[in-house]
This record gives C-alpha cells, structure tokens and sequence, in this order.
C-alpha cells in the first residue's frame, strides 16, 4: 500500500488524515477500506443519499463524510478504482480472449502460441506475451499442466 | 471369426490399429485424395511437404497407416516411415530420435550393399556421405555378424546419450548425434541413401501428432521448424514429408507452423471433419462390407438400417459424429447384443434404444483430450 498524509485544513496542523492506497485497487481512508469491487457509490452519482450509504467515513466528534467533505480524498479515491477497474477490464478481456481460442482449439497450449494467437486475431488487445502469460498465471480459469502450457480449469 | 454375424474379424477398433491399415471406410472423396496425392508423389521426383489436419476423433493416425499400407500395395517406389512427434521435445534431436528408430533398417542396410557394390573406396569417402561420414560406417557395422557392434551403431544412429568413447570407437564414428544441425545432417544422409540409385524412389516421412509443437516453449518450437524446413530443403528430391495435427480449428494450422514450413507446404491440405448422419451410415454399411464372411443383402448386417439411424441420432444429438464415437457406440451396441444372446436374427431398433438407454453413457465422451491435458487421440 502506498500512502499520503493528507491535511483538510492548510492552516489548521492538527488535522492530518491518512490515505492508503494499492494500485489493484484498494483504498483505505482513517482505516475505512474500499475496493475496486465494493465502494461508496457516490463515488459514481454526485446524487447518491449519504443515509443509504455502509461505509462509515465520519470523523469522530465531527458529522459529514471525509469523501463529501475532501474533494481532494474524493478525486483521488475515483483515480485509484478508475486504473484498477481499466486494468481489471483489459485483464478480463485478454482472460475471456485466451478462453475463446483455448475452447476453440481444444488442447492444451503455450502461452507463446496463445500470445501470438492473441495477436492476430484480437489485435484491439494489443497484448505482449508478458500480458498473457501474467493473466494465465493469476487467473482461476486456467491451470498449468507444464512448465508454459495451459489449458482452462 | 464371427460367423453368426457374417464377419471374419471385430470391425468396430477404437484406437488406431496398423493391422487395420488396409481398410478404409467412408469419405471417399479422401479416399480418392490420398490415393491421388501418392500418385503425384511417385510420378515427380521434387520433395513435397503436406499438412493433415483433423479434428478430433476423425482417424487421422488411421489414415496416415492407410497411407503407408497404399505405399506398400500400389506404390512401391514409396518408402512409408510412420513416426510420431515426442509428447515433450526437449528439442529436434528428439524428433531425430523419433523418426530414425523408424527408419527400416534392413533398406538402409540394402542400399548400402547395393551402394558399396559400385564404389571402390571406403564407403565413408562416397560422396553421399559428405555431410556426416560416420553413418557410413556405423550402417557397415549393422551389417555384420557382431551383435554387440550392431547394437552400438544401433544406439548411436538413434541419438542414444552415453555412448562410451570405446564404444564409439569400435564401430568407427568420431562423435555422436547430440545436436539439431547434427540431426539434420544425419537425417539427410539416411534419407539420400534410402533413396539412391532411383530418381523415383522416396521416402514418405509421416510425423504424427505434430500439433504437440504448441506446446513447446517458444525456443523448441521454432527449433523444431527451422529443423524440419532445412532438412526439407536438403533434400529437394526424394522426399515426402507429412505433417498430421489434430485439434478442433483448422485455422490454427498456421500457428503450428514456421512461415517458411508453410511456403513450402503443398496448396493441398488433407483435411478430416466431422460426419454428417448420412455420412456415418456410409461409413457403417462401408467397414462391416470389409470384414463379410459372405456377401449380405443387408449392408448392415447384423445390425438393421434403423437400428444403425438410431445409434448415429443418439451420438448426433449428444455430440459429434466421429468414427470413434461411431466405433465406440457400435462396439457397444454389438458386444451387449452378443452378451445377451442375440446373433439369432438381426439386431433392431428396439435392441439398440435398449444399450442405448443408460444416462450415464456419454459421461466420459468429451471432444478433445483436454482432461489429460496433453494427452492425445
């Protein structure tokens, strides 16, 4: 996790808060966490009624929401989940690519052949053989079955 | 024999049986297509490369045996070596190892009689051998009557490891096979002298399972390409190379194969899809004809022409119509038939919806060979 120090009151020292964040998308404000796939939706509708909301960012002694109150906090919380949720979707997009031309193919196969395959017929990815050896790696749809070669779990 | 069934042996196999190379049945423009592509390979001498692609199931390793019994029946000229791509190559000097411990031996021992009867010299100064000198010499000491040399030339013509030097040294060879460029020049060598002495005469190389490069870490695979274009290349009569793969689009031929590989490959692909139902009953009423006792008025005998419908919809309406599964269900069908004390009449309808009854049936039939992972047909 990286962080940052962050100061509501530019004037006022006292008043430091911590911002925790990881760029797979998991952020944590005063030890409130959130993640890419579970966050406070005003974070996507500026309309979203802070009475429905589960996640408690609220100051002791203090009423209001750190998001409400710090646009700052806010803009950077949004510009965290944006990256993650990109590279999720581009993770998913590759997964879903490899899946497609593994099920056609029907055997087991090399990440430098799925790469390549991945290349010509899905060049909108524009992936290296970096990209999908990592998505085959982390990915629960695949197993290794050698050194290289993978086939759908 | 089975005489109550009217056939002299059990026609339906389910794994590829080279006895059974003889029989073809079905597919008959394939067929005709094997039989021409041998023609046109005995009548010019220029080496051709052909790729065979099918999809799963569809008789790929039995056409290849099909091909290499044609060679024997009604093309002499052509010399079938059958050999199959290593599960997990650690390079060409595995495949080297693959196809030379297929090559006949007694042919190769021929032809360098027939060689060594028209030169002088030692048969390692024979021009033929220029590329690699000490297969002269170790193919002369499988030719005499010391077993414990034959079997060091033996084991070093088939790339053995750990040859000791004493043991190099009794049957005349410097080094051993140990690489890819020694491959291949040991492999032109064999292939040039199967050949010599008939500008007709060629080898019919046929390398199954060759989809296994796709599993090959990058550097083998490109290895084993690079191996095979410039033994092709060497080789620019006399030989005909057959590269069979199997798996479920044939679109990704290409990405088995290096761009030059492909330039030289034949515009002709052998290709095996799967069955239509009319298609499978041809293929039926076609392989029980070649196992009659005696001629039948019924082409499906001992089964009925129903009984068959009703076997090939219950596989159509489950999965592909391959001859494996058709193989499989039929077996099946037959054996249960047998069991029960059937061959008093014909097997019909009623007795095949019976063995076709169980649920569980195709619980283990799946496209591919994908369970095992690397496994194949």
């Amino acid at each position: 996790m990286d962080s940052l120090w962050f100061r509501r009151d530019r004037w006022n020292r006292d008043e430091w808060y911590l911002f925790e964040w990881h760029p797979w998308g998991i952020v944590r404000i005063c030890g409130t966490e959130f993640t890419a796939s579970d966050y406070p939706e005003c974070l996507d509708r500026d309309d979203f009624d802070c009475e429905e909301c589960t996640f408690v960012f609220e100051e002791p002694g203090r009423s209001g929401c750190y998001l409400r109150a710090f646009p700052e906090l806010r803009d950077r919380a949004l510009a965290v989940l944006q990256g993650a949720l990109a590279s999720r979707w581009e993770r998913a997009m590759i997964s879903d690519a490899l899946t497609q031309e593994l099920r056609a193919h029907g055997r087991p196969l090399h990440y430098t052949v799925l790469a390549r395959m991945l290349s010509e017929r899905h060049p909108e990815l524009d992936v290296t053989e970096g990209e999908v050896i990592g998505v085959l790696r982390s990915s629960r749809e695949f197993r290794s079955i050698s050194p290289g070669v993978y086939w759908i779990a | 024999m089975y005489p109550d069934l009217n056939l002299r042996d059990w026609p339906f196999r389910t794994a590829p049986d080279r006895e059974f190379g003889a029989i073809w049945a079905g597919r008959h423009e394939t067929e005709n297509q094997l039989g021409r592509i041998l023609r046109r390979m005995s009548l010019a001498p220029r080496s051709s490369l052909y790729v065979m692609w099918a999809n799963f199931g569809m008789g790929k390793t039995h056409a290849l045996y099909h091909l290499a019994h044609l060679c024997d029946t009604d093309t002499p000229n052509l010399l079938p070596v059958y050999a199959v791509l290593p599960r997990q190559a650690k390079g060409f000097i595995d495949v080297y190892r693959a196809v030379a411990a297929a090559l006949p031996m007694d042919r190769l021992a021929e032809s360098l009689k027939e060689l060594g009867s028209q030169w002088p010299r030692q048969l390692s100064l024979h021009p033929l051998f220029a590329d690699f000198p000490d297969i002269a010499n170790a193919l002369v000491a499988c030719l005499g009557s010391d077993d414990t040399r034959l079997s060091i030339a033996r084991q070093w013509l088939t790339a053995q490891v750990g040859i000791p030097r004493s043991a190099l040294n009794q049957i005349g060879v410097s080094r051993l096979i140990r690489n890819a460029e020694d491959a291949v020049s040991a492999l032109t060598v064999l292939t040039r002298l199967l050949t010599v002495g008939d500008r007709r005469r060629k080898l019919l190389l046929m390398i199954d399972e060759f989809q296994r490069v796709g599993q090959l870490r990058a550097r083998i695979m490109t290895e084993t390409n690079v191996s095979l274009h410039t033994y092709f290349n060497a080789n620019s009569t006399g030989l005909g190379l057959i590269l069979s793969m199997s798996f479920g689009r044939q679109a990704d031929v290409k990405f088995m194969l290096s761009e030059e590989l492909r330039s030289r490959a034949d515009p002709e692909m052998l290709t095996f899809d799967v069955f239509s139902p009319d298609q499978a009953l041809e293929f039926v009423s076609d392989l029980l004809s070649q196992f009659r006792l005696s001629e039948s008025d019924n082409p499906f005998f001992p089964f009925t022409k129903g009984a068959c419908m009703v076997i090939i919809d219950h596989i159509g309406t489950r999965a592909v119509l391959t001859p494996r599964r058709l193989m499989h269900y039929f077996s099946l069908v037959l054996e249960n038939w047998q069991v029960d004390g059937g061959p008093d009449g014909e097997l019909r309808i009623q007795h095949a919806s019976k063995y076709l009854e169980d649920p569980n049936l195709s619980m283990l039939d799946i496209d591919g060979d994908a369970t095992v992972g690397v496994g194949d047909e």
